[in-house]
């Protein structure tokens, strides 16, 4: 039996089912492709580097961001609206601490007029520094090289390309029968191309998601004992709850300067605007 | 050196992969553990070398190992990959009955024959016999035929294998039965020390009808007391080998800080007992 010939809507069940293996199937062969069995070694003393990995540039700048303020190297000034809170830093606080972009972000806010989410705007050094984890994670296969998104382009294209083949094919035998209601097949044949690229275009690699994965299971004695975490930086284990879970888990009592700097990314209240540099985005998955 | 791996230090070791060397792992927490936990093990592994420690085993009795934990702990180890992976001179149950403990087996011929037959089955079972470690113990083994150095120095021989000296259960045993831990060491061959454990106790007093006494308790909760570092310096004056030296630390757990100025500690016994090795 030609399938073609189905009926219109024993056709739409057919091709969701069809777009659902091809989206499917390409997720596994992304999976498969990017995985190996040797784990990547990286430097787990560095929580911005792994919360990069977890939730990219902006995620590792949020989570340095509150660990300075926890380290009180970053000061509140003034009692602003929660997207336009004025942040300061010493002139000489630089010299305190070791890492390329706690530095860079210690340097942004030592210009007056710093606001908590200016830091997700252009800054040349802030750049240079979230770029060295970018390398450092795409060496370890952790992030997708350009290698990488040549291959799942090519992917995603195959797959846009088999799905809307069979959309196009039955458009032309019902245009053919002189029928013309064809917008929901075309609507499937949009809403499955956009899950393809979506799902094949993923922030980390599957080595990538592995690796989240089994930080988070590393450290969930640390994530279960949050609550007595207390704010002061006496140790770098705020930061790395941080880093491997995003600021949501921090503990809210302790650490209410994390929800007040960036709301939604802590899992505060809503402030309004849109995800992205409006709110200090929404974190990491 | 290294720090024995516990859910409440995870942050603490992850974060200070700087100061610490290997981490050892307990082989019987992932047994029955879901897959994402044994797989985040191996990632543990690519990040620092990793040993592998069992304590359910009980392979110094004359009762033949159960090769069904066997087989589990071989599942771990393979998961894992270790550097090594160690067992402890004791036994942990008898018939179905389970101690609930590492419980010292009387010293004698059977014994020794015991564990050199069961550490044969488990090298069959795993690829790799394990380091075996001496246990503390509040009571001298009744019908005991050999004395500790002794035993232990016979099992190695007869298995094959090397031991994994935990120097605050040698310092304990030492103490409650007044012999020399010196003398310990002594009897056996640096060659055949393979790794080290170092952890703290506390003093406790055994019960009236036991005479009372002072013992000391290994209990894993304390800091590591002065003359465990002491033996770990004689330990490395005889050294022949590199000595993987793990710090145990079971529960009250201190600032990190603190546990890894004891790691600190103990690397600079090391490095005092290869310095005098050198000048002698």
């Amino acid at each position: 039996m030609n399938p073609f010939d189905l009926p219109g809507p024993q056709f739409l069940v057919l091709y969701v089912t069809f777009c659902a293996l091809v989206v499917v199937a390409a997720i596994f062969h992304r999976r498969a492709s990017e995985s190996r069995s040797e784990m990547p070694t990286i430097d787990t003393t560095d929580p911005y580097l792994i919360a990069y990995l977890r939730g990219g540039s902006l995620e590792s700048v949020r989570v340095a961001t509150v660990s300075l303020f926890d380290r009180r190297l970053l000061k509140v000034e003034g009692d602003t609206k929660p997207n336009a809170i004025l942040v300061t830093a010493g002139e000489h606080d630089e010299d305190l601490v070791r890492r390329p972009l706690e530095k860079a972000i210690l340097h942004h806010f030592a210009d007056p007029g710093a606001t908590a989410t200016s830091i997700f705007g252009d800054d040349e050094r802030i750049d240079l520094a979230t770029d060295a984890y970018d390398a450092t994670l795409v060496e370890a296969g952790l992030l997708p090289s350009v290698a990488v998104d040549r291959v799942r382009a090519a992917r995603i294209m195959v797959a846009i390309g088999l799905m809307w083949a069979v959309a196009g094919i039955k458009i032309l035998v019902a245009l053919g029968r002189g029928r013309t209601n064809i917008e929901f097949l075309v609507a499937i044949a949009v809403i499955a191309a956009v899950a393809a690229f979506l799902t094949g275009r993923t922030h980390r690699t599957a080595l990538g998601d592995r690796m989240v994965a089994d930080l988070r299971e590393l450290f969930r004695g640390l994530s279960d004992r949050a609550g007595s975490l207390r704010a002061g930086g006496a140790t770098s284990e705020a930061s790395l709850l941080a880093g491997v879970f995003g600021l949501r888990a921090l503990p809210p009592a302790q650490f209410a300067f994390a929800r007040r700097l960036y709301p939604r990314a802590s899992g505060g209240s809503s402030c309004g605007g849109s995800c992205g540099s409006g709110c200090g985005g929404c974190g990491g998955s | 050196m290294g720090i024995g791996w516990r859910g409440p230090l995870a942050a603490a070791i992850l974060a200070n992969l700087d100061r610490i060397d290997v981490v050892e792992v307990m082989a019987d927490d992932f047994i029955g553990a879901p897959r994402s936990s044994v797989r985040a093990l191996r990632t543990l592994a690519a990040q620092i070398p990793v040993t592998v420690h069992a304590v359910s085993l009980g392979l110094a009795s004359a009762a033949r190992v159960d090769e069904a934990r066997v087989a589990r702990i071989a599942r771990v180890v393979d998961a894992v990959g270790p550097e090594s992976w160690s067992e402890h001179l004791a036994f942990v149950r008898s018939g179905a009955l389970e101690i609930g403990h590492l419980a010292a087996p009387p010293r004698t011929r059977a014994t020794i024959d015991g564990a050199a037959r069961n550490l044969d089955r488990i090298e069959r079972v795993v690829g790799a016999r394990p380091l075996v470690e001496n246990i503390a113990t509040l009571i001298d083994p009744p019908t005991s035929t050999h004395g500790e150095a002794e035993w232990v120095r016979a099992i190695l021989d007869a298995a094959g294998t090397d031991l994994l000296l935990d120097l605050h259960n040698l310092f304990a045993n030492a103490t409650n039965f007044g012999f020399s831990a010196d003398d310990f060491i002594a009897s056996i061959p640096p060659s055949q020390i393979g790794a080290v454990h170092i952890a703290g106790g506390r003093w406790i007093r055994s019960s009236a009808d036991t005479g009372g006494e002072r013992r000391i308790l290994d209990d894993h909760l304390h800091d590591v007391p002065d003359p465990v570092y002491e033996l770990l310096v004689r330990v490395a004056r005889r050294a022949v080998s590199p000595l993987t030296v793990i710090l145990e630390r079971d529960g009250r757990f201190p600032p990190t800080e603190s546990l890894l100025a004891q790691v600190d500690r103990a690397r600079a016994a090391l490095a005092q007992g290869r310095a005098l090795a050198a000048a002698a």
